[in-house]
């Protein structure tokens, strides 16, 4: 008898008459045809998504396998931040007090934390971080939000790999983190020798962790988005679809 | 564990590159090399982005040459009610304050403004070094001062607001004529006021101006600056302060002019 070991990650084919490319383990030689045969039954499965309960992504039209567009996914990806960053100075700060304390760029990089993990996130947050920095009408120490984006992009990137936490305690660690970078962006500022009152600090860090609050679930699904790869996702919101049953991911299927 | 390790020397790379930048910026103010080309590139690109905000509050050109004649009657607003009750006296003393002359007026656009979450209160403007505009210059709006140029880019600058919590102004006390120090609250349109002599007549409601300088810079003499909204402490302690409501509305800055000494600030 031989057992096949399919794994939840495999029901993810961009086309449904793909071949599957997920593990595939068969103890001892293979019968003459057997691979043949396991090969349809497989693609079977995947047609039908024989996997009840399977976690499912967004699929877009002009996504394509790993890598093959990663660069073209990534540049896209930059321009929305570029765009982000550019539309909160210029739209969003003028609309009011409120609005002014929405962080869409930092938004944008937590999602990508979130989504590829803490080395992406740090990367990102690196780059939008010294974007942020260089942006008119920027004035403060050059450095300062690259150095918050990228702990701030790891450090929850690193939560989310680790804990791997739900729905509602991925939105709360979200809204936290865009909250903390308010104090740690008052430290930085301090360490340049420009002093922040207190109230000022913490009544920003109440309105930015709810604006983050509002954005997480908007940001999480565009990063979801643009930038998941097929195959390996740690920690993407799919996590976020019914769980899976613990036989779920590894199914043995008979002969 | 491998990409752990790799995660944590990226983690680590980054945040040396960005301490460093910080110290150099702070200490030897490298920031200026890199924001100068930043600016030429991202400054037209605010520009485009706020075109349509310009449009839909109805600001164009027309509306800087009315700023213009605005700014000539600047010292004419200058008679609140308030100062409309000073004496001809007074008032030929303050009017000998304000800028006539040896300023170019400058007319620029606010392009962006800070976000709250960056916790300084700056705006970018339309005009850079090409118009004529130089770090140092005094900014206004129709209704007062709003700040000062911090830095200028080929088609951009940086002005930094009185309301900034590094802004700091001298500024006179229009009915008591008595000077004192403006220094940004970090909130929007607030400063906080020390009267230099704390036995000095204080109340809310009294009109705050620039008071100038020998060689007029920063800020000219006599542009308007703000109301005062309230007063703390006691001058018993020699603690007293106002609260100062600043007279242009952040939020609402749409047409300005930077005043540029003719021989430099």
């Amino acid at each position: 008898m031989t057992q096949l070991m399919v794994t939840a990650a495999d029901d993810e084919s961009d086309s449904p008459t793909a071949e599957p490319s997920g593990a595939l383990t068969a103890p001892g030689e293979p019968e003459p045809g057997q691979g043949a045969r396991d090969s349809a039954r497989l693609g079977k499965l995947a047609a039908t998504s024989a996997l009840p309960g399977a976690p499912r992504r967004l699929r877009l039209p002009w996504r394509r396998s790993a890598g093959g567009v990663a660069g073209a996914r990534w540049s896209l990806w930059a321009l929305f931040v570029l765009a982000m960053a550019v539309g909160q100075v210029t739209f969003l700060s003028r609309a009011g007090s409120g609005f002014g304390n929405v962080c869409l760029v930092l938004a944008a990089i937590l999602a990508v934390a979130h989504t590829l993990g803490p080395l992406h996130g740090a990367g990102a947050g690196a780059a939008a971080g010294l974007l942020t920095d260089l942006l008119p009408p920027a004035s403060a120490p050059l450095g300062g939000w690259m150095l918050i984006m990228c702990l701030l992009a790891a450090a929850y990137g690193h939560l989310v790999e680790i804990n791997r936490p739900g729905p509602f305690a991925s939105l709360a660690a979200f809204a936290a983190t865009c909250g903390l970078a308010i104090p740690v962006r008052a430290a930085v500022l301090w360490f340049a020798g420009i002093a922040v009152p207190p109230a000022v600090i913490a009544r920003t860090t109440l309105y930015t962790a709810g604006w983050g609050l509002l954005l997480a679930p908007a940001a999480l699904a565009l990063a979801f988005a643009f930038l998941a790869p097929r195959n390996a996702r740690p920690c993407g919101p799919a996590r976020w679809m019914p769980a899976a049953s613990p036989g779920h991911a590894a199914s043995e299927v008979g002969p | 564990m491998a990409g752990l390790a790799r995660t944590r020397n990226v983690v680590v790379a980054c945040v040396l590159i960005a301490l460093g930048l910080v110290v150099l910026d702070t200490r030897a103010g490298v920031g200026g090399y890199l924001r100068g080309p930043s600016a030429a590139v991202l400054g037209p690109l605010e520009s485009l982005f706020s075109a349509p905000v310009r449009a839909l509050r109805g600001i164009n050109s027309a509306d800087l040459d009315a700023l213009r004649a605005e700014n000539d009657a600047l010292r004419a607003q200058l008679g609140s009610a308030a100062l409309s009750k000073l004496s001809k006296k007074q008032l030929s003393e303050l009017a000998a304050l304000a800028p006539t002359q040896g300023y170019r007026r400058i007319p620029a656009h606010v392009v962006a403004v800070s976000t709250a979450a960056d916790l300084t209160r700056t705006v970018a403007i339309s005009a850079g070094t090409r118009a004529g505009v130089v770090a140092g210059s005094a900014v206004i709006s129709s209704s007062g001062l709003i700040g000062v140029v911090d830095s200028a880019g080929p088609a951009s600058a940086t002005v930094l607001l009185l309301s900034d919590s590094t802004a700091h102004a001298l500024v006179r006390v229009v009915q008591s004529r008595q000077l004192g120090f403006l220094s940004g609250s970090g909130e929007r349109s607030s400063c906080k006021l020390v009267l230099i002599d704390q036995l000095a007549d204080l109340r809310d409601g009294q009109t705050l101006v620039t008071a100038g300088s020998r060689d007029g810079g920063p800020f000219p003499a006599g542009l308007r600056v703000g109301k005062i909204a309230a007063v703390t402490g006691s001058a018993a302690d020699l603690s007293r302060a106002a609260i100062v409501t600043l007279a242009a509305d952040e939020t609402a800055l749409d047409a300005v002019l930077v005043l540029t000494p003719e021989a430099g600030p």
